[in-house]
Parts: C-alpha cells; structure tokens; sequence
C-alpha cells in the first residue's frame, strides 16, 4: 500500500494539484508553531505523478513546513497499482479516511470526498460504504444533495458552512440564473433564518414576481428589500422576521389585512395574556376558539368576569361580526 | 388535441362500440392483456399527462356506473349523479383536476350500452328525480366526434320522465344531437369563463364565441341549456370580465331555457400546483391568495370569493332575474352573503335544483 516512511524535497509536492483537498480553510498559525517546536508528528500521505508528489493528506502541514522554509517533508508513498482506478480510489478514501476519523467533517468536507469517490463509486455505494469511510452514515439522498453542492461557487459554501444556508435553499437556488442566484445568496448572507423561512422567502418572491408579471431579478434587486436586509443597526434575525413579514404582506394583501384588523380587534378587548381568543383557521370556517389559563378558583372567576364585560363590548360585536 | 394511439381490451375488441371508434379515429387497434402495458407506455413520456391525452383505451366499466357526487360535509353540494361513462379528455385545461385525479391519467372510453342502459332503467324506476352527468371524470361531448355515447344517452333518457341528463362540456361537438327526439330530457351545459382565462389556461377548448353559438343551435333544436362557471379565477379585472360573458350569453340564449348557472371559484388538491407549475410554465393561476380549505383543497380567501361571486350574482339578476343560479361547494356565510339566503337543509339545494329541472323538462314531480 505504501513505500516505507521517507523525507522528501518540499519543492517535489506539486502545491497546484489539490485534487485530493477535501478541509476547509483553517488558519494554520498555530499549528506552524507546533511543527516549530514539536516537529511534524505524523507523515503526510502523497502518491508520485510525472515525477513530482500530489497530497492525499496533510494539505496543511505541508504548506506549514513550506511557510517555515524547512526544505524536507516526512512522507508515506502511495504504492501505484497496476490498475490506475484502483490506485485513484484508494487516494480518494485515503484522503477523507484521515481527516473523517480524527475529527468530524462539515458538510463542504462531505461534498468534496462524496465528488471525490464519485469518479469511482455510484451513489448507492457511497452511501453503503459511508460508515467506514466518512465515519458517519449517508444515505443515498443524501450523498446526491452534497454531490449537487460542490460545484456551487466558494461564498456559498460559506454560507452553507456557517448555517446561514440550507443545502436544500442551496440546491432550489441553483435553479436560478446567475444575477438572480447571487441575489438570494445576498439576502440570506444579511437575515438568518432556517430552511423552511428560507424556502418562504424564495417561494413568496417568486410567485409575486410571476403574478404581478416582473422579473425576479428585478423584485429581489428591490430598494424595498435592500431597504430590509440593508438596515445597519438591526438583528439578523429581526431582519428575516421583518423580510418575511413584507413579502408575506405582499403575497396575501387582503388575508394579512384581515389578520392584522383581526389583532387589532384583539387588543381593543383588552384581554388578559393568559386569555385566548383565536379567529376561525384562514377565516374559512366559522367557528372562534376561546381558551384561557387560571391557577384557582379567583382567577377563573376574574377571566369570567372579564369574559362577561368583554361579552357585552361594541369591540368584541365588532369582531366577530 | 386528437387521439393517437388505440387500445382496448380482449372482451372490448369485438364490440360495435370498438369498431366505430377504430372507423372514426382510423387507428389500428393495440390488444392489451393487462392495463399495465398502457400505463407503462405513458408512463415513459417526458409529459405522461400529455400522452394520455392521446391514447384511448376502450375497456369496460369494472367499477360503479352510477354514482353520487363526492360532496364534503362543510361545503353545500348539489347532490348530483355521476354516470360513469369515460375518463379524461383531449382538451388541456390547467386547472383540470383530472391531471392529479387518475394515476396515470389515461382516456377511458366505457363500453357496454347494456349495462349502462340496465343501470339507468333501474334510476328510472325511481319515485325521485335525477339530474344525471358525464361530465364529472371527463368532458360529456368529446366522445361525440368518435362514438355514438351521447346521441345513445340522449335516446335513452327521452322515454322517462324522472331524470335529466346533463351533458357538460367546453366543446362544440353537438352536430350528431341535432335531429334526435330528446323530449326535453337532455340539458346542454357549456363551461364559461372569461377570454383570457379561456386563452390562457383552456388549451384546446372551443372559444367563447363558439361556445355560445353551439349553444344557440342547441336552443333552437329545442334542448334545455345550462352554463357553469367553474372554476370562477380571481384576478384584476375579473368582475367585469365575468359581468361581460353573463351578458353575452344573453345576445344568444333565452334565459327561460336556462335550467340553471352554477358558480365555483378555482379550488385545487394542493398536490395540483406543481403539476400546473410544470406543464404550464406561463400560468398564473395558482398565484392567487388561496388558504387551505376545510375540505383541504386550496381556495380563494373568503373575502375575495364572495367580492367576486357578487358581481357575477349581480349580472346573473340583471340579464336573468328567474334563471336559478347556485354555488358548487361553498359554505353558509358565502350563501347568505351573496344570495341572502341559505340551503341549510340536507339536500335541500338539491331540491332547488330538481325544481328547475322539473320546470324546464317535464319531468313527473315526486309524489
């Protein structure tokens, strides 16, 4: 499988080739400091090419050494088998084997080593073979999702990465053109919201834009909406509430006007918090819904009393009118 | 849209009904062992919806031949009966239910004359009346240009007097009723809808126009007519639209042989939408303000229905002030609202209905 443990020239690694890199950036500093004082503990993987060396492992411990001006590099040597493929394949899970089993792999690092097996494994074998090689299990759903991300640009791995996007918004996203793709990506960069907010927001734009007969291009790119994620001095989450809030508006103009009346209704009854009173589901039905909570028998009787005024209210014969 | 490929059945291929259908479509005749070869054919299509519009399968009816309509409990149904005679349609309509309805959606054509005529001796026998369609798993007069069923249907329910049939339908396909004796037992019901609904979403349907001069022919060889609008799409502008095709009907039709205008509004088994999404990209008529319904379908938001249904109301009184107008599947706040009135009874719509059919074509009221 390998060559016994060697030094070789640094200037042999071929820094260009990163077929193998599945981590993501990290700073390096304090490893540097390590291999400084420590030396390097464990050899890094590479196998020959054209008479120079690709990394399989220890991507950054090589640039490490390399930034240290220490001239050789310990190494173990992939043995080239007679069948290329075979040689490939054993890299490929060499390459995530190393990193997946001494700490746990983010979802990029996932996408990266399932591209990397899938120049030799379908996607049913991935998944069979996921346990021993990504140290946790995926399933063939799964590993197509992750194949489908890796070619999306570096920003949005980045977002991905720091749970600012879903795969699944990811993946609705690429079906876009690029101008409208970079819009969403901008939006969600400045609110943070989950994946189901997220599929809202793509959902409600574009079916507003098809509605009203605009180019998404130019609803997303609107000053309403950058007036929205744009704002300096507010949450990132109170900007997706506040985002959600107007293309919702927008969507359904007359039911969030009967919600928002509905709520106003609500509050001229001046109603204990602890008293409930809900308007039939969408408004379709007929039926309100009453409930309220009491610790004894004087709070119940001070909700019924309340009740009894609220009863006899023009506010609450204007409300269920 | 016209049908391309022919199959059937062993116990169908024989059949008189077969034979004409293979004369008129001038097609060769598949022989299927099991259905499972024409689902798979269909099923191999980029647009298995669009294939099934195409291929006609002449089988028989193993199922119920006369059925109530599947109402719910919350919505006001008309109690109507569904003869079952066929499935789907060559016209492509959007918001065809039938395109999520059937798995996969295939053209059906029924034969056996006996068993229909058998289970509707059995209605006719009935000390009750009986508004019977086709028109509920396919459009009634599609078949007209490639069997006899309708003309048959027509003949079959003149020699009774409890039961009208209702032939619905978006075609013009009305040449073979002309000379038949109905006895006024037949009703020719059109679905409307405004020009640009009809030209946006109505692929392959007849025009508007064409529509209502089918139904002026129809008048004048003595049949009994009746329109619905169904669905009703909400849209800026669309009060008006409806106003205007209310009124057109009037430049050709009498009200007095109107039986009745029903109304709906654009309703959908949420599965529908991206089903429209992808075989009519350009639609937008699941953009509208739906809420999930008490029957878990998508409609219009309550408001919005009602705004809309009392401008067609309006229109329908102004043109037609003793036409019986009525709701598909609506509830009481939007009865009383537009109509001022509700049939809160069970069945009681029903009875309106079996009124006006009384009224308009003789049929023996119940004792």
């Amino acid at each position: 499988m390998f060559e016994k443990e060697q030094l070789i020239d640094i200037n042999l690694i071929d820094f260009d080739n990163n077929t193998y890199r599945i981590s993501s950036d990290v700073s390096i500093a304090n490893l540097k400091k390590s291999i400084q004082n420590n030396g390097m503990l464990n050899p890094c993987l590479v196998r020959k090419s054209n008479g120079r060396f690709i990394v399989i492992s220890g991507h950054k411990r090589i640039i490490a050494t390399k930034e240290l001006c220490i001239n050789q590099v310990p190494v173990k040597i992939v043995i080239e088998q007679e069948n290329k493929a075979k040689t490939d394949l054993f890299c490929a899970k060499l390459s995530i084997i190393e990193n997946a089993f001494s700490r746990e792999l983010n979802l990029m690092e996932q996408a990266r080593g399932v591209f990397l097996l899938s120049e030799s494994l379908t996607n049913e074998e991935i998944a069979t073979n996921s346990l021993s090689i990504f140290n946790s299990s995926l399933n063939p759903n799964i590993v197509e999702k992750l194949l489908k991300i890796v070619s999306l640009d570096k920003p949005v791995h980045d977002l991905i990465l720091s749970k600012k996007l879903s795969i699944n918004t990811a993946l609705k996203l690429k079906n876009y053109d690029t101008q409208i793709f970079d819009a969403f990506i901008n939006i969600f960069k400045k609110v943070r919201m989950g994946q189901n907010k997220q599929s809202e927001i793509i959902v409600n734009l574009y079916e507003i834009a098809k509605r009203d007969n605009i180019p998404l291009s130019e609803l997303v790119n609107s000053k309403e909406i950058y007036k929205i994620i744009d704002h300096a001095n507010q949450d990132e989450n109170y900007k997706g509430n506040l985002l959600r809030s107007y293309l919702t508006n927008k969507r359904y103009p007359e039911l969030t006007k009967t919600y928002d009346d509905h709520k106003k209704g609500i509050k001229d009854l001046k109603l204990e918090p602890k008293i409930k009173l809900n308007p039939p589901y969408n408004f379709e039905g007929e039926n309100y819904s009453l409930s309220f909570e009491f610790r004894n028998k004087k709070e119940f009787e001070k909700h019924i009393q309340k009740l009894v005024s609220v009863y006899k209210s023009k506010a609450f014969e204007n409300l269920i009118k | 849209m016209k049908i391309k490929k022919l199959f059937a059945d062993k116990e169908t291929e024989y059949s008189e009904e077969t034979k004409l259908i293979q004369k008129r479509t001038d097609l060769d005749l598949e022989i299927v062992v099991n259905e499972n070869q024409i689902f798979d054919y269909i099923n191999s299509s980029d647009d298995p919806i669009q294939k099934g519009k195409t291929c006609l399968y002449i089988t028989q009816n193993r199922g119920a031949i006369i059925k109530d309509c599947p109402g719910t409990s919350y919505y006001t149904c008309c109690d109507y009966t569904i003869l079952h005679t066929g499935t789907f349609c060559t016209m492509d309509c959007s918001y065809c239910i039938l395109q999520a309805y059937f798995h996969p959606p295939l053209l059906r054509y029924f034969v056996g004359k006996d068993k229909i005529s058998e289970s509707l001796d059995n209605v006719f026998s009935q000390d009750k009346i009986f508004r019977i369609g086709t028109g509920e798993y396919t459009d009634s007069l599609i078949w007209e240009e490639i069997s006899d069923q309708p003309s048959f249907l027509v003949k079959k329910f003149a020699n009774q007097n409890n039961s009208i049939l209702e032939l619905k339908t978006k075609t013009v396909n009305i040449d073979s009723l002309q000379s038949i004796d109905h006895n006024e037992k037949t009703v020719i019901a059109w679905s409307l809808n405004t020009e640009r609904i009809i030209k946006s979403e109505e692929r392959n349907t007849s025009s508007l126009k064409a529509r209502l001069k089918a139904a002026k022919k129809c008048e004048s060889w003595g049949y009994k007519l009746a329109f619905h609008f169904d669905p009703v799409v909400i849209y800026d502008g669309c009060i008006d639209e409806y106003k205007k095709v209310i009124k057109t009907i009037f430049d050709y039709v009498s009200p007095k042989n109107i039986l009745w205008i029903s109304i709906g509004s654009f309703r959908f088994m949420p599965h529908l939408k991206p089903l429209i999404e992808k075989r009519f990209p350009d639609s937008t008529i699941c953009y509208g303000e739906f809420i999930l319904g008490l029957d878990n379908k998508m409609r219009y938001f309550k408001p919005l229905r009602i705004q809309t249904y009392k401008g067609i109301i309006d229109q329908i009184k102004k043109y037609a002030p003793e036409v019986t107008a009525y709701f598909c599947m609506e509830d009481r706040k939007v009865w009383e609202e537009c109509f001022g009135f509700f049939p809160k009874e069970e069945g009681a719509l029903g009875k309106i209905l079996d009124q006006s059919a009384i009224d308009h074509c003789k049929l023996k009221p119940v004792p």
